[in-house]
Protein backbone atom coordinates (compact mmCIF):
# COMPACT_ATOMS: atom_id res chain seq x y z
CA UNK A 1 0.00 0.00 0.00
CA UNK A 2 1.31 3.88 -0.88
CA UNK A 3 1.32 7.11 1.11
CA UNK A 4 -1.88 7.24 -0.82
CA UNK A 5 -3.82 4.16 1.12
CA UNK A 6 -2.24 5.09 4.50
CA UNK A 7 -4.07 8.51 4.17
CA UNK A 8 -7.12 6.66 2.96
CA UNK A 9 -7.18 4.98 6.70
CA UNK A 10 -6.01 8.20 8.33
CA UNK A 11 -9.08 9.86 6.73
CA UNK A 12 -11.42 6.93 7.88
CA UNK A 13 -10.40 6.78 11.32
CA UNK A 14 -10.79 10.60 11.44
CA UNK A 15 -14.37 9.92 10.13
CA UNK A 16 -15.50 7.53 12.53
CA UNK A 17 -13.30 8.78 15.91
CA UNK A 18 -12.98 12.34 15.18
CA UNK A 19 -9.43 12.22 16.61
CA UNK A 20 -7.49 14.88 14.18
CA UNK A 21 -6.03 13.59 11.66
CA UNK A 22 -2.76 15.16 12.14
CA UNK A 23 -2.68 12.68 15.70
CA UNK A 24 -3.23 9.94 14.10
CA UNK A 25 0.35 8.15 12.42
CA UNK A 26 1.58 4.84 11.09
CA UNK A 27 2.50 4.20 15.18
CA UNK A 28 -1.39 5.01 16.20
CA UNK A 29 -3.56 2.15 18.18
CA UNK A 30 -7.03 2.20 19.16
CA UNK A 31 -5.57 1.39 22.51
CA UNK A 32 -3.99 5.04 22.20
CA UNK A 33 -7.18 7.03 21.89
CA UNK A 34 -10.54 6.41 24.13
CA UNK A 35 -13.38 7.22 20.80
CA UNK A 36 -11.38 4.60 18.65
CA UNK A 37 -13.82 2.00 20.68
CA UNK A 38 -15.36 -1.43 19.48
CA UNK A 39 -17.76 0.40 17.24
CA UNK A 40 -15.54 2.65 15.65
CA UNK A 41 -13.85 -0.17 14.74
CA UNK A 42 -16.04 -1.57 13.06
CA UNK A 43 -17.16 1.29 10.95
CA UNK A 44 -12.97 1.68 10.06
CA UNK A 45 -12.85 -1.70 9.01
CA UNK A 46 -16.03 -1.83 6.94
CA UNK A 47 -15.37 1.14 5.01
CA UNK A 48 -12.19 0.53 4.37
CA UNK A 49 -13.37 -2.97 3.01
CA UNK A 50 -16.12 -1.10 0.85
CA UNK A 51 -13.45 1.11 -0.48
CA UNK A 52 -10.81 -1.35 -1.39
CA UNK A 53 -13.48 -3.89 -2.38
CA UNK A 54 -11.28 -6.58 0.29
CA UNK A 55 -13.39 -8.88 2.40
CA UNK A 56 -12.29 -9.10 6.71
CA UNK A 57 -13.91 -12.20 8.43
CA UNK A 58 -15.55 -11.65 10.98
CA UNK A 59 -12.78 -12.78 13.51
CA UNK A 60 -9.86 -10.55 11.77
CA UNK A 61 -12.04 -7.06 12.37
CA UNK A 62 -11.39 -6.60 15.73
CA UNK A 63 -7.89 -7.76 15.42
CA UNK A 64 -7.38 -4.85 12.53
CA UNK A 65 -7.06 -2.35 15.68
CA UNK A 66 -3.75 -0.42 14.76
CA UNK A 67 -2.79 1.48 11.63
CA UNK A 68 0.04 -1.10 10.84
CA UNK A 69 -2.61 -4.11 11.21
CA UNK A 70 -4.87 -2.07 8.91
CA UNK A 71 -2.33 -1.36 6.16
CA UNK A 72 -0.78 -4.72 6.17
CA UNK A 73 -4.10 -6.58 5.89
CA UNK A 74 -5.02 -4.91 3.15
CA UNK A 75 -1.73 -4.37 1.19
CA UNK B 1 -12.34 -25.78 46.36
CA UNK B 2 -11.01 -21.64 46.84
CA UNK B 3 -7.93 -19.72 46.13
CA UNK B 4 -8.19 -18.00 49.79
CA UNK B 5 -8.65 -21.81 51.77
CA UNK B 6 -6.17 -23.43 53.51
CA UNK B 7 -6.52 -26.58 51.64
CA UNK B 8 -5.81 -24.57 48.36
CA UNK B 9 -3.15 -22.86 50.32
CA UNK B 10 -0.86 -25.28 52.09
CA UNK B 11 -2.12 -28.73 50.17
CA UNK B 12 -3.46 -28.76 46.81
CA UNK B 13 -1.08 -26.32 45.30
CA UNK B 14 2.17 -26.80 47.37
CA UNK B 15 1.37 -30.43 45.14
CA UNK B 16 0.77 -28.66 42.45
CA UNK B 17 3.88 -27.37 42.35
CA UNK B 18 6.06 -30.16 43.43
CA UNK B 19 4.42 -32.21 40.68
CA UNK B 20 5.09 -29.76 38.31
CA UNK B 21 8.67 -28.48 38.75
CA UNK B 22 10.00 -32.17 39.75
CA UNK B 23 8.62 -34.38 37.10
CA UNK B 24 6.78 -32.14 34.60
CA UNK B 25 10.05 -31.95 32.37
CA UNK B 26 8.28 -34.16 30.02
CA UNK B 27 5.45 -31.85 28.09
CA UNK B 28 2.62 -34.66 27.81
CA UNK B 29 3.50 -35.83 31.45
CA UNK B 30 3.29 -32.22 32.24
CA UNK B 31 0.32 -31.70 30.92
CA UNK B 32 -0.99 -34.88 32.55
CA UNK B 33 -0.17 -33.55 35.92
CA UNK B 34 -2.30 -30.14 35.10
CA UNK B 35 -5.58 -31.91 34.15
CA UNK B 36 -5.57 -34.87 36.43
CA UNK B 37 -5.02 -31.79 39.15
CA UNK B 38 -7.61 -29.35 37.89
CA UNK B 39 -10.09 -32.30 37.98
CA UNK B 40 -9.76 -32.79 40.91
CA UNK B 41 -9.68 -29.07 42.18
CA UNK B 42 -13.02 -28.55 40.01
CA UNK B 43 -14.58 -31.97 41.88
CA UNK B 44 -13.80 -31.01 45.15
CA UNK B 45 -17.29 -28.57 44.89
CA UNK B 46 -19.52 -31.57 43.59
CA UNK B 47 -17.93 -34.72 42.29
CA UNK B 48 -21.73 -34.97 40.62
CA UNK B 49 -20.20 -32.04 38.40
CA UNK B 50 -17.38 -33.76 36.78
CA UNK B 51 -19.15 -35.87 34.32
CA UNK B 52 -20.48 -32.50 32.68
CA UNK B 53 -17.16 -30.84 32.28
CA UNK B 54 -15.81 -34.42 30.67
CA UNK B 55 -19.25 -34.69 27.96
CA UNK B 56 -18.48 -30.83 26.98
CA UNK B 57 -14.90 -31.80 26.66
CA UNK B 58 -15.85 -35.10 24.64
CA UNK B 59 -18.44 -33.21 22.68
CA UNK B 60 -16.58 -29.85 21.57
CA UNK B 61 -13.61 -31.91 20.57
CA UNK B 62 -16.13 -34.08 18.63
CA UNK B 63 -17.43 -30.72 16.60
CA UNK B 64 -13.87 -29.79 16.41
CA UNK B 65 -12.98 -32.85 14.72
CA UNK B 66 -16.33 -32.51 12.62
CA UNK B 67 -15.29 -28.62 11.60
CA UNK B 68 -11.42 -29.03 10.30
CA UNK B 69 -11.74 -32.65 9.11
CA UNK B 70 -14.74 -34.23 7.67
CA UNK B 71 -16.44 -33.09 4.66
CA UNK B 72 -19.71 -31.48 6.42
CA UNK B 73 -20.86 -27.97 5.94
CA UNK B 74 -18.82 -26.83 8.48
CA UNK B 75 -20.94 -23.77 9.46
CA UNK B 76 -23.61 -25.66 10.15
CA UNK B 77 -21.98 -27.75 12.24
CA UNK B 78 -20.35 -24.89 13.86
CA UNK B 79 -24.04 -23.88 14.34
CA UNK B 80 -25.12 -27.18 15.65
CA UNK B 81 -21.89 -27.06 17.86
CA UNK B 82 -22.83 -23.39 19.32
CA UNK B 83 -26.15 -24.69 19.75
CA UNK B 84 -25.51 -27.47 21.57
CA UNK B 85 -23.32 -26.02 23.63
CA UNK B 86 -25.99 -23.22 24.54
CA UNK B 87 -28.43 -25.70 25.25
CA UNK B 88 -26.55 -27.24 27.64
CA UNK B 89 -25.72 -23.90 29.74
CA UNK B 90 -29.82 -23.02 29.28
CA UNK B 91 -30.92 -26.61 30.80
CA UNK B 92 -28.66 -26.25 33.75
CA UNK B 93 -28.48 -22.78 34.42
CA UNK B 94 -31.75 -21.33 33.43
CA UNK B 95 -34.72 -23.99 33.18
CA UNK B 96 -36.18 -22.93 36.77
CA UNK B 97 -36.34 -19.27 35.41
CA UNK B 98 -37.94 -20.34 32.25
CA UNK B 99 -40.39 -22.33 34.19
CA UNK B 100 -40.81 -19.67 36.84
CA UNK B 101 -41.96 -16.85 34.34
CA UNK B 102 -43.73 -19.44 31.99
CA UNK B 103 -45.59 -20.17 35.69
CA UNK B 104 -46.08 -16.83 36.20
CA UNK B 105 -47.12 -15.35 32.51
CA UNK B 106 -49.70 -18.51 31.83
CA UNK B 107 -50.92 -18.53 35.59
CA UNK B 108 -49.87 -22.61 35.54
CA UNK B 109 -48.19 -24.65 37.95
CA UNK B 110 -45.41 -26.54 36.53
CA UNK B 111 -43.11 -27.46 39.41
CA UNK B 112 -39.05 -26.53 39.19
CA UNK B 113 -37.06 -29.05 38.49
CA UNK B 114 -34.24 -30.17 40.69
CA UNK B 115 -31.39 -28.71 38.80
CA UNK B 116 -27.90 -27.22 40.52
CA UNK B 117 -26.01 -25.57 38.07
CA UNK B 118 -22.27 -27.14 37.38
CA UNK B 119 -19.66 -24.72 38.91
CA UNK B 120 -18.23 -22.48 36.24
CA UNK B 121 -20.64 -23.72 33.40
CA UNK B 122 -20.92 -20.14 31.80
CA UNK B 123 -17.11 -19.83 31.49
CA UNK B 124 -16.33 -22.92 29.88
CA UNK B 125 -18.99 -22.90 28.06
CA UNK B 126 -18.06 -19.96 26.50
CA UNK B 127 -14.64 -21.08 25.85
CA UNK B 128 -15.76 -23.62 23.75
CA UNK B 129 -17.70 -21.51 21.87
CA UNK B 130 -14.54 -19.20 21.19
CA UNK B 131 -12.81 -22.69 20.27
CA UNK B 132 -15.02 -23.86 17.80
CA UNK B 133 -15.11 -20.61 16.15
CA UNK B 134 -11.38 -20.59 15.99
CA UNK B 135 -11.37 -23.35 14.58
CA UNK B 136 -13.57 -22.94 12.00
CA UNK B 137 -11.98 -19.68 10.95
CA UNK B 138 -8.94 -21.73 10.83
CA UNK B 139 -6.95 -19.82 13.69
CA UNK B 140 -6.31 -22.84 15.11
CA UNK B 141 -5.47 -26.28 13.86
CA UNK B 142 -4.07 -29.50 14.76
CA UNK B 143 -5.28 -29.74 18.18
CA UNK B 144 -4.73 -32.94 20.56
CA UNK B 145 -7.21 -34.05 22.89
CA UNK B 146 -4.46 -33.85 25.89
CA UNK B 147 -4.25 -29.64 24.90
CA UNK B 148 -8.04 -29.26 24.38
CA UNK B 149 -8.51 -30.95 27.92
CA UNK B 150 -6.35 -28.84 29.62
CA UNK B 151 -7.40 -25.65 27.55
CA UNK B 152 -10.35 -26.52 29.35
CA UNK B 153 -10.10 -27.46 33.04
CA UNK B 154 -6.91 -25.35 33.87
CA UNK B 155 -8.11 -24.90 37.27
CA UNK B 156 -6.74 -20.98 37.72
CA UNK B 157 -8.91 -20.58 35.44
CA UNK B 158 -11.38 -23.09 35.29
CA UNK B 159 -14.11 -21.79 38.20
CA UNK B 160 -14.68 -17.39 37.23
CA UNK B 161 -12.34 -16.83 34.19
CA UNK B 162 -10.48 -14.86 32.46
CA UNK B 163 -11.58 -15.96 29.41
CA UNK B 164 -9.07 -17.56 27.43
CA UNK B 165 -8.00 -18.26 24.02
CA UNK B 166 -6.20 -21.48 22.96
CA UNK B 167 -4.05 -19.71 20.98
CA UNK B 168 -2.81 -17.33 23.87
CA UNK B 169 -3.08 -20.54 26.78
CA UNK B 170 -1.55 -23.93 25.09
CA UNK B 171 1.63 -22.72 22.76
CA UNK B 172 2.72 -22.22 26.95
CA UNK B 173 2.57 -25.41 27.77
CA UNK B 174 4.25 -26.78 24.97
CA UNK B 175 7.18 -24.67 25.71
CA UNK B 176 9.24 -26.69 27.71
CA UNK B 177 11.62 -23.75 28.84
CA UNK B 178 8.41 -22.83 30.71
CA UNK B 179 8.33 -25.80 33.19
CA UNK B 180 11.42 -25.18 34.66
CA UNK B 181 11.49 -22.74 37.52
CA UNK B 182 12.38 -19.24 36.92
CA UNK B 183 12.50 -17.46 40.55
CA UNK B 184 10.93 -13.81 38.97
CA UNK B 185 7.81 -15.97 37.38
CA UNK B 186 7.36 -17.42 40.63
CA UNK B 187 7.85 -14.53 42.61
CA UNK B 188 5.85 -12.05 40.74
CA UNK B 189 3.12 -14.84 40.66
CA UNK B 190 2.93 -14.99 45.16
CA UNK B 191 2.92 -11.31 44.93
CA UNK B 192 -0.13 -11.39 42.64
CA UNK B 193 -1.81 -14.41 44.64
CA UNK B 194 -0.85 -12.42 47.94
CA UNK B 195 -2.68 -9.21 46.58
CA UNK B 196 -5.46 -10.83 45.70
CA UNK B 197 -5.53 -13.24 48.88
CA UNK B 198 -5.82 -9.08 50.71
CA UNK B 199 -8.54 -7.59 48.45
CA UNK B 200 -10.58 -11.06 48.86
CA UNK B 201 -10.27 -11.68 53.00
CA UNK B 202 -9.38 -8.32 54.33
CA UNK B 203 -11.78 -6.04 52.23
CA UNK B 204 -14.34 -7.88 50.75
CA UNK B 205 -15.47 -10.10 53.36
CA UNK B 206 -15.06 -7.03 55.62
CA UNK B 207 -17.24 -5.08 53.59
CA UNK B 208 -19.30 -7.58 53.30
CA UNK B 209 -20.34 -8.05 56.74
CA UNK B 210 -22.07 -4.30 56.60
CA UNK B 211 -23.89 -5.36 53.25
CA UNK B 212 -24.80 -8.37 54.77
CA UNK B 213 -26.29 -6.88 57.27
CA UNK B 214 -28.17 -3.93 56.10
CA UNK B 215 -29.67 -6.52 53.22
CA UNK B 216 -31.05 -8.53 55.82
CA UNK B 217 -32.98 -4.85 57.05
CA UNK B 218 -33.76 -2.92 53.83
CA UNK B 219 -36.64 -1.80 55.17
CA UNK B 220 -34.63 0.63 57.91
CA UNK B 221 -32.35 1.73 56.07
CA UNK B 222 -31.63 5.54 55.36
CA UNK B 223 -30.62 8.03 53.01
CA UNK B 224 -27.06 7.64 54.51
CA UNK B 225 -26.67 3.54 55.81
CA UNK B 226 -28.37 3.51 51.69
CA UNK B 227 -24.99 5.15 49.91
CA UNK B 228 -22.63 3.35 52.37
CA UNK B 229 -24.44 0.29 51.37
CA UNK B 230 -24.32 0.86 47.81
CA UNK B 231 -20.85 1.87 48.46
CA UNK B 232 -19.42 -1.10 50.38
CA UNK B 233 -21.29 -3.60 47.85
CA UNK B 234 -19.29 -1.89 44.81
CA UNK B 235 -15.86 -2.19 46.51
CA UNK B 236 -16.75 -5.51 47.87
CA UNK B 237 -17.70 -6.85 44.31
CA UNK B 238 -14.73 -5.62 42.72
CA UNK B 239 -12.18 -6.60 45.59
CA UNK B 240 -13.84 -10.48 45.76
CA UNK B 241 -14.05 -10.52 41.95
CA UNK B 242 -10.44 -9.17 40.98
CA UNK B 243 -9.00 -10.64 44.04
CA UNK B 244 -10.12 -14.04 42.67
CA UNK B 245 -8.62 -13.09 39.01
CA UNK B 246 -5.68 -12.08 41.11
CA UNK B 247 -4.88 -15.31 42.97
CA UNK B 248 -5.64 -17.32 39.46
CA UNK B 249 -3.86 -15.30 38.04
CA UNK B 250 -0.95 -15.06 40.37
CA UNK B 251 -1.34 -19.13 40.88
CA UNK B 252 -0.87 -19.52 36.80
CA UNK B 253 2.53 -17.28 36.89
CA UNK B 254 3.81 -19.62 39.18
CA UNK B 255 3.76 -22.48 37.12
CA UNK B 256 4.83 -19.57 34.67
CA UNK B 257 1.48 -19.39 32.77
CA UNK B 258 0.26 -16.00 31.93
CA UNK B 259 -3.10 -15.31 31.57
CA UNK B 260 -5.08 -12.26 29.74
CA UNK B 261 -5.61 -9.30 31.90
CA UNK B 262 -9.91 -9.15 33.02
CA UNK B 263 -9.82 -6.00 35.19
CA UNK B 264 -7.96 -2.69 34.87
CA UNK B 265 -8.88 0.24 37.61
CA UNK B 266 -12.48 0.15 35.85
CA UNK B 267 -13.29 2.58 38.87
CA UNK B 268 -11.39 5.14 37.41
CA UNK B 269 -13.36 5.05 34.14
CA UNK B 270 -14.41 8.33 32.88
CA UNK B 271 -17.25 6.89 30.87
CA UNK B 272 -19.08 3.68 30.39
CA UNK B 273 -17.13 3.01 27.20
CA UNK B 274 -14.48 3.07 28.98
CA UNK B 275 -15.82 1.16 31.85
CA UNK B 276 -16.48 -1.89 29.83
CA UNK B 277 -12.55 -1.56 28.36
CA UNK B 278 -11.62 -2.28 32.29
CA UNK B 279 -14.19 -4.12 33.57
CA UNK B 280 -14.34 -8.47 33.39
CA UNK B 281 -12.39 -7.26 29.96
CA UNK B 282 -12.01 -11.02 28.44
CA UNK B 283 -16.34 -11.08 29.10
CA UNK B 284 -16.32 -7.27 26.98
CA UNK B 285 -13.99 -8.90 24.29
CA UNK B 286 -15.86 -12.33 23.83
CA UNK B 287 -19.35 -10.06 23.50
CA UNK B 288 -17.30 -7.95 21.43
CA UNK B 289 -16.05 -10.74 19.21
CA UNK B 290 -18.28 -12.89 19.34
CA UNK B 291 -21.94 -11.57 19.20
CA UNK B 292 -22.00 -8.09 18.39
CA UNK B 293 -19.60 -7.84 15.62
CA UNK B 294 -21.22 -10.75 13.99
CA UNK B 295 -24.18 -9.87 14.53
CA UNK B 296 -23.37 -6.19 12.94
CA UNK B 297 -21.71 -8.01 10.04
CA UNK B 298 -24.70 -10.01 9.69
CA UNK B 299 -27.07 -6.89 8.74
CA UNK B 300 -27.32 -6.10 4.85
CA UNK B 301 -26.74 -2.32 6.04
CA UNK B 302 -25.55 -0.41 8.79
CA UNK B 303 -26.64 2.59 10.86
CA UNK B 304 -26.43 3.53 13.94
CA UNK B 305 -29.90 3.21 15.16
CA UNK B 306 -29.32 -0.54 14.24
CA UNK B 307 -26.34 -0.51 15.96
CA UNK B 308 -27.41 1.02 19.06
CA UNK B 309 -30.23 -1.63 19.48
CA UNK B 310 -28.10 -4.40 18.67
CA UNK B 311 -25.93 -3.11 21.59
CA UNK B 312 -28.60 -2.81 23.99
CA UNK B 313 -29.54 -6.59 22.95
CA UNK B 314 -25.77 -7.98 23.44
CA UNK B 315 -26.17 -6.38 26.96
CA UNK B 316 -29.23 -7.43 28.03
CA UNK B 317 -28.00 -11.19 27.07
CA UNK B 318 -24.94 -10.44 29.28
CA UNK B 319 -26.78 -9.29 31.84
CA UNK B 320 -28.69 -12.59 31.85
CA UNK B 321 -25.31 -14.45 31.40
CA UNK B 322 -24.21 -13.32 34.95
CA UNK B 323 -27.68 -15.44 36.17
CA UNK B 324 -31.01 -16.47 36.10
CA UNK B 325 -33.03 -13.36 37.74
CA UNK B 326 -34.55 -10.41 36.25
CA UNK B 327 -31.95 -8.17 38.30
CA UNK B 328 -29.12 -9.23 36.24
CA UNK B 329 -31.36 -8.70 33.04
CA UNK B 330 -32.13 -5.02 34.34
CA UNK B 331 -28.06 -4.63 34.94
CA UNK B 332 -27.94 -5.35 31.37
CA UNK B 333 -30.78 -3.49 29.96
CA UNK B 334 -29.59 -0.39 31.98
CA UNK B 335 -25.67 -0.94 31.03
CA UNK B 336 -26.98 -1.04 27.34
CA UNK B 337 -29.06 2.32 27.48
CA UNK B 338 -25.61 3.55 29.23
CA UNK B 339 -23.44 2.79 26.27
CA UNK B 340 -25.92 4.21 23.84
CA UNK B 341 -26.34 7.66 25.65
CA UNK B 342 -22.25 7.53 25.98
CA UNK B 343 -22.35 6.90 21.84
CA UNK B 344 -24.77 9.09 21.20
CA UNK B 345 -23.04 11.68 23.02
CA UNK B 346 -20.23 11.15 21.41
CA UNK B 347 -21.76 10.60 17.87
CA UNK B 348 -23.68 13.85 18.29
CA UNK B 349 -22.41 16.23 21.18
CA UNK B 350 -19.37 18.09 19.97
CA UNK B 351 -18.63 19.54 23.48
CA UNK B 352 -16.76 17.66 25.83
CA UNK B 353 -17.46 17.48 29.98
CA UNK B 354 -14.96 17.78 32.20
CA UNK B 355 -13.32 14.90 33.26
CA UNK B 356 -13.97 15.21 37.08
CA UNK B 357 -17.66 15.31 36.37
CA UNK B 358 -17.74 12.68 33.51
CA UNK B 359 -15.86 10.21 36.58
CA UNK B 360 -18.40 11.35 39.21
CA UNK B 361 -21.37 10.31 36.36
CA UNK B 362 -19.82 7.38 35.72
CA UNK B 363 -19.03 5.75 39.02
CA UNK B 364 -22.07 6.73 40.52
CA UNK B 365 -24.14 5.02 37.52
CA UNK B 366 -21.91 1.67 37.85
CA UNK B 367 -22.32 2.35 42.20
CA UNK B 368 -25.98 2.70 41.50
CA UNK B 369 -26.40 -0.39 38.97
CA UNK B 370 -24.22 -2.84 40.44
CA UNK B 371 -26.86 -2.89 43.06
CA UNK B 372 -28.68 -5.49 40.86
CA UNK B 373 -26.25 -8.27 41.58
CA UNK B 374 -26.67 -7.74 45.34
CA UNK B 375 -30.56 -7.25 45.35
CA UNK B 376 -33.11 -10.67 45.65
CA UNK B 377 -35.80 -8.49 43.57
CA UNK B 378 -35.93 -5.32 41.90
CA UNK B 379 -38.49 -3.83 44.57
CA UNK B 380 -35.40 -4.22 46.85
CA UNK B 381 -33.32 -2.36 44.50
CA UNK B 382 -35.81 0.26 44.34
CA UNK B 383 -36.32 0.54 47.66
CA UNK B 384 -32.66 1.44 48.65
CA UNK B 385 -32.70 3.59 45.42
CA UNK B 386 -35.33 5.43 46.85
CA UNK B 387 -33.15 5.99 49.89
CA UNK B 388 -30.03 6.85 48.33
CA UNK B 389 -32.32 9.49 46.48
CA UNK B 390 -34.12 11.12 49.45
CA UNK B 391 -31.65 13.58 50.06
CA UNK B 392 -33.86 15.81 52.79
CA UNK B 393 -32.71 13.14 54.81
CA UNK B 394 -29.21 15.00 55.64
CA UNK B 395 -31.80 18.19 57.21
CA UNK B 396 -33.89 15.64 59.11
CA UNK B 397 -33.83 16.22 62.82
CA UNK B 398 -33.63 12.34 63.22
CA UNK B 399 -30.46 12.47 61.08
CA UNK B 400 -27.58 9.93 62.67
CA UNK B 401 -24.56 7.99 61.94
CA UNK B 402 -25.30 5.58 64.59
CA UNK B 403 -25.61 2.29 61.65
CA UNK B 404 -22.18 2.78 60.55
CA UNK B 405 -18.90 1.85 62.46
CA UNK B 406 -15.71 3.88 62.53
CA UNK B 407 -14.09 0.18 61.20
CA UNK B 408 -16.70 -0.03 58.51
CA UNK B 409 -15.74 3.67 57.52
CA UNK B 410 -12.27 3.13 57.83
CA UNK B 411 -11.74 -0.01 55.20
CA UNK B 412 -14.16 1.77 53.01
CA UNK B 413 -12.14 4.75 52.46
CA UNK B 414 -9.23 3.10 52.34
CA UNK B 415 -11.24 0.66 49.54
CA UNK B 416 -11.82 4.06 47.77
CA UNK B 417 -8.13 5.47 47.60
CA UNK B 418 -6.93 1.71 46.38
CA UNK B 419 -9.59 1.63 43.64
CA UNK B 420 -9.13 5.56 42.63
CA UNK B 421 -5.87 6.30 42.94
CA UNK B 422 -3.13 3.65 43.12
CA UNK B 423 -2.09 1.33 40.31
CA UNK B 424 -3.50 -1.87 39.86
CA UNK B 425 -1.69 -5.28 40.39
CA UNK B 426 -1.48 -5.83 36.47
CA UNK B 427 0.97 -2.87 36.36
CA UNK B 428 3.18 -4.87 38.34
CA UNK B 429 3.17 -7.67 35.54
CA UNK B 430 3.23 -4.77 32.72
CA UNK B 431 6.92 -3.60 34.81
CA UNK B 432 7.76 -7.19 34.74
CA UNK B 433 7.00 -7.94 31.03
CA UNK B 434 8.78 -4.15 30.41
CA UNK B 435 12.03 -5.56 32.53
Amino acid sequence: MSKADLQLIVQTINKHTKIPEKNITIESKACDFSQWDSLAQINIVLEIQKKTKIKVSTSKLNELNSVKSILSFFR
Amino acid sequence: MLFYTPIYLFLFFPLVLYFYYNFGSITNIRKTFLIFFSLIFYSYWELKFLPIIIFSIILNYFFYILITKSNLNKKLVLWVGIFLNLTILIIFKYTNFIIDNYNYLFQSNIENLNITFPLAISFFTFQSIIFLVNCYDKDVIDVKIIDYCLFITFFPQLVAGPIVRYKEMIPQFNNDSLSKFKSPYFYLGFTILLIGFIKKTIFADSLGIFVDQNYSDIENINFLTSWVLSLSFTFQLYFDFSGYVDMATGSALMLNIKLSQNFNSPFKSCSIIDFWHRWHMTLSNFLTNFVFTPWIMSLRSINFLKTMLILLLVFILAGLWHGPSWTYVFFGLLHGFGLIINHSFRKFISFKIHSLLSWFITFNFINITFLMFRSQNISDFIKIFKQMIDFKYLFNENFNISGISFNHLFILILSMIICFYFKNSNYLIGKFNRE
